[in-house]
């Protein structure tokens, strides 16, 4: 069992001892079989000695626990690092920042406190995964939806704590945007309610975020200056309906128009979230035209993809639009959609059926579940060794860079990614046929997601010296990214740098201040404690 | 339409190195590794129907009596209508032959059920599709979520 840096031996000893004293033998593991569980499985350094590994892992039930736990930690300056179901898989896993910490495991803590479907709002602890939540509404017929990430198994309070987004309506889809209130084990161990939460007998914690005063909310999200043990949610009323429709246009410089207008569209609220794509690219090695242009020194000018898109007898863009809602309603916002955007020349539709609830057990199957608050694991389904895959990895590392949402900045991101891929001599995961992610509501995030190997170390390495790169690259363009793996945290907070640093200089205030033996999180969001703080 | 799942594809296609899948050892401690050969212990044998390889494994602990659920790929649906269920009161065994993503999911919800891989193989690959892997998840004793 490895024992937490800087801690003495007699020290871990007494913690143990005093863990088990609260929370039974059976929630405090220290086996290495145990401790195993808690490894990134995705971990880019898989195996070597840069790897984050966990000294042990407790898991208590209740947020009274919890801040026992905290004040223990406190007395012997044990490092803890929190989860909630731990399947923050891409963006770091359950383990945390610094090999040697003790991961808080909330599993145990799976309450659905109160879901509304009149006021529409849901209040949970963190083990709450979005398949719990959807259960627990769907047993008891309520007429609310939950928005869900892809895949479900994630938790409700942790996905929003790490920004996660999802894909209905914007206000709902960006998970801490729609959150309403928090209850926190801060670092002493003290219990802390936010918002609403702070009243006594509140009647509306889960609906209005604000209490009174400063809000301090954000500090928990990617934060590491408390543990946060219930949160409130908005939830979106179940609708009668949906349909969606997909927009061609021809033309690469299409896009330009095409996102203005569907950005008109999704803030007036005549849509639910679009999806950009392209038909052109496809999966795969390109056919040996696209090749062609692709392998050159140079990027392919529009003209030339333009050609080579019509030579493919394929629009270059294509973008679906969603609706939710009563059937004449969704029927009079598509047309007026569609008016809007037939202003670009050769933009034409196809429509998909329109879906009345509850669905057919055909039309569940083929709907995208996610458009409609259901929960599933099928991404896991893919991976499989084919033609088109000969490689399946053993994970990935997410690559996430907020640009603005404009076709203007999607094609310089192409642009720019392309060209560093090509500079480093890697394969480039970005093509001008590249789309990005429309989760946010108002930002695209240009996701890239790297495939990490386990018994091949030195393409890791070569993967995190065109992450590096590529986050320079972006800041460069003032682009940063919204989340990241921890072996880059560091990385990304560091482009955050406005004058010196000061937003870092706070945070690391607030950090010495709340949490002054730095127990919680060490390095999350490059945010360090300051006995590990290095000099910048 | 460009979703995660796109997004992940394109990760996972690109060209950049032959993979083999790594398997962690079975744990030691796991209790019921005899189910491989005893299907009565089996609450369920997964059958994903792409592969002929599954097909033939779950036939034949049909054969003896165990009881077979079929999926194409995509486990959600076992996983919410049947066997999270039956985990939260009884951390039943289950057996499959199936590509490392279905059994990567199972893996990772049966920790927080009391249970572990207890049998692990991968299986000689015939043709193009991914490695299968023939595996039993039975109950441990630790380290469980309800």
């Amino acid at each position: 069992m490895a024992i937490p840096p800087g801690v003495r031996a007699a020290d871990w000893a007494a913690a143990l001892k005093q863990f088990i004293d609260v929370l039974g033998s059976q929630w405090v593991f220290t086996s290495d079989e145990d401790v195993a569980l808690y490894r990134d499985a995705y971990s880019p350094f898989w195996g070597e000695p840069e790897e984050r590994l966990v000294s042990a892992a407790v898991a208590p039930d209740t947020t009274e626990q919890v801040s026992q736990i905290v004040k223990i930690a406190n007395r012997y300056r044990i490092p803890l690092f929190s989860i909630s179901t731990g399947k923050n898989l891409g963006y770091g896993g359950s383990a945390g920042n610094v090999s040697g910490t003790v991961i808080v495991d909330l599993k145990r803590m799976n309450r659905v406190i109160e879901v509304d479907d009149e006021r529409y709002f849901a209040i949970v602890e963190p083990g709450v995964a979005y398949f719990d939540l959807y259960r627990h509404i769907q047993d008891r017929k309520l007429k609310v939806w939950i928005d869900t990430p892809d895949p479900g198994w994630g938790s409700v309070v942790g996905n929003s704590l790490d920004h996660g987004v999802g894909y209905t309506y914007g206000v709902y889809r960006d998970h801490f945007h729609s959150h309403s209130g928090l209850e926190v084990v801060m670092p002493n161990g003290e219990i802390v309610r936010t918002g609403m939460g702070a009243l006594p007998g509140s009647k509306t914690w889960g609906e209005y975020r604000y209490g009174f005063g400063p809000t301090i909310d954000g500090l928990f999200a990617q934060g590491n200056v408390g543990i946060v043990t219930k949160m409130g949610f908005h939830l979106m009323p179940a609708p009668e309906a949906y349909q969606t429709s997909v927009v061609s246009v021809p033309k690469r410089r299409d896009l330009i128009p095409l996102v203005k207008i569907v950005n008109e569209l999704e803030y007036s609220g005549a849509i639910g979230m679009p999806q950009y794509g392209s038909a052109v690219g496809g999966f795969g090695p390109p056919n040996p035209a696209l090749a062609a242009l692709l392998n050159r020194p140079t990027n392919p000018t529009d003209e030339e993809l333009d050609q080579y898109a019509a030579s493919q007898n394929r629009p270059y863009w294509r973008c679906e639009l969603q609706w939710y809602g009563p059937a004449s309603v969704i029927a009079t916002q598509m047309e007026y959609a569609k008016a809007r955007l037939r202003s670009i020349p050769g933009a034409a539709f196809t429509d998909g059926p329109l879906l009345q609830f509850p669905l057919t057990a055909e039309q569940l199957d083929r709907v995208h579940k996610v458009a409609i608050g259901i929960p599933n694991m099928a991404i896991f389904s893919i991976g499989a060794r084919s033609p088109l895959n000969p490689s399946p990895s053993d994970g990935h590392l997410w690559f996430s860079p907020i640009i603005p949402k404009s076709g203007e900045a999607i094609l310089e991101a192409q642009r720019v990614f392309m060209d560093v891929f090509r500079q480093m001599g890697m394969p480039s995961l970005t093509t001008p046929f590249s789309t990005p992610a429309t989760w946010m509501y108002r930002a695209f995030v240009f996701i890239m997601g790297f495939p990490v190997y386990r018994n091949n170390p030195a393409q890791n390495k070569k993967t995190r010296d065109v992450f590096d790169r590529l986050i320079k690259a972006a800041a460069e363009h003032g682009w940063g990214e919204y989340r990241t793996p921890p072996a880059f945290q560091d990385a990304v907070m560091s482009t955050y740098n406005f004058n010196n640093h000061a937003l870092l200089r706070v945070h690391e205030t607030i950090k010495d201040a709340l949490d002054p033996n730095g127990i919680l999180a060490a390095g999350r969001a490059g945010i360090w404690p300051k006995h590990l703080r290095k000099a910048r | 339409m460009t979703t995660r799942r796109d997004f992940l594809q394109l990760a996972l296609t690109a060209p950049l190195l032959p993979a083999s899948l790594r398997l962690a050892s079975p744990d030691s401690r796991v209790e019921a590794a005899s189910a491989l050969t005893d299907p009565g212990t089996l609450y369920a044998v997964l059958c994903d129907e792409r592969f002929a390889e599954s097909v033939a494994f779950a036939e034949q602990k049909a054969s003896l009596g165990a009881s077979v659920r079929r999926f194409r790929g995509d486990i959600t649906d076992f996983w919410y209508q049947d066997l999270s269920q039956r985990w939260k009161t009884d951390p039943v065994a289950i057996a499959g032959v199936t590509t490392h993503g279905p059994l990567f999911c199972l893996e990772r919800w049966a920790w927080d059920h009391g249970l572990r891989i207890a049998e692990r193989q991968d299986l000689p690959t015939a043709g193009e599709h991914e490695t299968l892997i023939r595996w039993v998840i039975a109950p441990y004793r630790r380290n469980v979520r309800t």
